[in-house]
């Protein structure tokens, strides 16, 4: 399945974080509008339940905005 | 009908306070009260055993129930912090200690985060094919043995308490219905006792809790032909704040029926449902509580108890 920036976006909207979307852009570093390190390990748990893959630990850091997220996802 | 009767808890005086320690980290406290949840950790004097941790709370159980230590047929300990090195199990030294009758089946299980669940099964059925009347199940794990103080990812999260269920055979106060159990031992090597050291994969065990334990709560309702809205309570192992209210959101639950409880305990282990239990017991209203209990393999168990109608 192909990532769509706004499938990405409802789940981060869905997840409950502590992203201010008043500062949200797809380019957007999610660390710096709001997001813990448990906001992103929610936003990528969601991100593997509805893309059906599994993101090893060491991409983690590399995966800190919606246009990073699908990039990855896309291949 | 073999069941619950009473649940009696120790938790040490000695506390650590959790905010002053996540400055250290750079953490500050809204990451202590919303993320962790626990504002104090209890940690047992270093002079203190797992052995001694588990007395104290089978004596504050049998004062409770007034049974007499002469009536207890077995006794399980759930631990993976023994006195010592394991050997002698460490339920052998709290018969001594607390001069308990000879005639007892005591013996330890190694379990982590599960262990609650798990071992009211061994008991019970240890109970019914040994035909004994009473048996106690003990939980006793203290992290403070090997938590490293330099270790953000455990330091803040690990509480030290045990806990003592009395289960009789007759007047039990809550019938042990359906459960189901778990493991995948993949995930051994994200939760581990690395040379005396506890090494946590956070993220790991994150999404293990988050995917697993709402499979496991919907396939325990199926079973019992139950829905959400059968159950007054849930009672999550609490592993932590966030993880348990990632479980209410992932299982869209009512907050209000599942209780957290460990702003002055933190993750206690295989003692934190038992630490909620304890009061819940108590309380009429609560007819059908669903307990869940996950961690340490991966390994995971829940089960359905029902309060006796009179």
């Amino acid at each position: 399945m192909k990532a769509d920036p706004e499938v990405i976006i409802r789940i981060i909207q869905e997840a409950n974080t502590k992203i201010d979307f008043d500062s949200f852009n797809e380019e957007a570093d999610l660390r710096d509008i709001g997001a813990d390190s448990l906001d992103m390990m929610t936003i990528i748990l969601e991100v593997q339940t509805k893309y059906d893959l599994e993101i090893p630990d060491e991409q983690i850091e590399n995966l800190t905005s919606v246009s990073k997220i699908c990039r990855y996802i896309n291949g | 009908m073999i069941g619950i009767k009473e649940i009696a808890s120790y938790i040490p005086e000695r506390v650590r306070d959790n905010i002053q320690l996540a400055a250290k980290f750079g953490k500050g406290s809204d990451f202590i009260r919303e993320r962790i949840g626990a504002i104090y950790l209890p940690i047992k004097e270093p002079e203190m055993n797992t052995s001694d941790m588990a007395c104290r709370a089978i004596e504050n159980l049998l004062n409770k129930s007034g049974v007499g230590k002469d009536e207890i047929g077995c006794l399980v300990l759930c631990t993976q912090n023994p006195d010592g090195r394991g050997l002698p199990h460490t339920a052998a030294i709290v018969q001594e200690k607390l001069e308990l009758p000879r005639a007892l089946a005591a013996f330890d299980i190694s379990l982590g985060c599960s262990g609650y669940v798990y071992g009211i099964n061994i008991v019970k059925g240890f109970m019914d094919s040994a035909d004994l009347k009473i048996g106690v199940l003990v939980t006793s794990d203290p992290y403070s043995k090997i938590i490293d103080s330099k270790d953000p990812t455990t330091v803040m999260l690990f509480g030290d308490a045990a806990s003592a269920t009395l289960l009789v055979r007759e007047d039990s106060i809550l019938e042990i219905k359906k459960s189901l159990y778990g493991t995948d031992g993949r995930g051994s090597i994200h939760l581990i006792n690395d040379g005396g050291r506890l090494h946590m994969n956070g993220r790991q065990v994150f999404n293990f809790a988050a995917t697993t334990v709402p499979h496991l709560v919907e396939n325990l309702l199926d079973e019992e032909k139950m829905e959400i809205s059968d159950i007054d309570q849930f009672l999550f192992h609490q592993g932590s704040r966030y993880i348990v209210e990632t479980l209410i959101r992932r299982l869209k639950l009512d907050t209000k029926k599942v209780p957290l409880k460990m702003e002055k305990t933190g993750n206690t282990v295989s003692s934190s449902i038992p630490l909620i239990l304890e009061n819940s017991i108590q309380e009429p209203r609560v007819r059908n509580i669903l307990i869940a209990g996950f961690g340490v393999g991966w390994s995971w168990g829940g089960m359905i108890l029902t309060r006796k109608q009179k």
